[in-house]
């Protein structure tokens, strides 16, 4: 039970993570914020 | 220092929720998802302490999609990047307030409109842009421009002119990092 919900958690978790990349791959420019240095295989995420 | 999001990433890699192929754009993914929760939250905490909260949200609605696609000013470490930001934001907040000439703002609003729609988009060392996002940033920066100048006008139109005015400072703070860039 125990892990299932750790396992759960760490999908959820990974789910926005995800997401987190998908937005700044699609995007200029990471919001007013520093800009982390995209990774190679980042440019697979682009929706255009 | 301790590489937070790789030990993160270590642990999904190893619960087998991602492969390990992912693990680079999962790491990129921690950092930004850390980075946007704190530089928000330190936002929300400046504006609570101005008492300006809505005002604050107002003109996140139109800086932050002009600034995500017209790009602009980046600090070469995060630290330095989250002193710029929070200063920069408290600024903004503080000019909202200011009674300036209502000329020298709309002045100010129209030479902003021009920096943004001939500078956007500008890339910065971590992200270069090829030509495709070039011309899609530009179109999309663009068109945020159109309606957020729009729904300026709007706005005056109607007499509220307190929204009216955060919405212009927040074209006129986004055009304003574009300069800096």
């Amino acid at each position: 039970m125990k892990s299932q919900l750790k396992k759960l958690s760490f999908k959820i978790v990974s789910k926005a993570i995800l997401n987190s990349a998908k937005t700044e791959v699609n995007s200029s420019c990471f919001f007013i914020g520093y800009q982390p240095k995209l990774p190679d295989n980042a440019k697979k995420l682009r929706k255009f | 220092m301790i590489r937070w999001e790789e030990t993160f990433v270590e642990k999904l890699v190893s619960n087998e929720i991602i492969n390990e192929k992912e693990a680079d754009l999962y790491k990129f993914g921690t950092e930004c998802l850390v980075l946007k929760l704190i530089h928000c939250i330190s936002y929300l905490c400046i504006a609570a302490c101005f008492q300006m909260v809505p005002e604050l949200i107002v003109i996140g609605c139109v800086l932050i999609p002009l600034r995500r696609n017209a790009g602009g000013y980046h600090a070469k470490t995060k630290t330095g990047c989250y002193i710029f930001s929070c200063c920069y934001i408290a600024v903004i907040l503080f000019l909202s307030k200011a009674q300036i000439n209502q000329v020298l703002w709309w002045g100010a609003l129209a030479l902003s409109d021009a920096v943004i729609f001939i500078k956007s988009p500008a890339d910065n060392e971590n992200k270069r842009l090829d030509e495709e996002e070039l011309v899609h940033y530009r179109k999309k920066a663009r068109l945020i421009l159109f309606i957020a100048n729009a729904g300026c006008l709007v706005l005056y139109a109607v007499h509220f002119y307190y929204i009216g005015n955060l919405v212009r400072c927040g074209i006129i703070a986004a055009a304003f990092l574009l300069v800096l860039s």
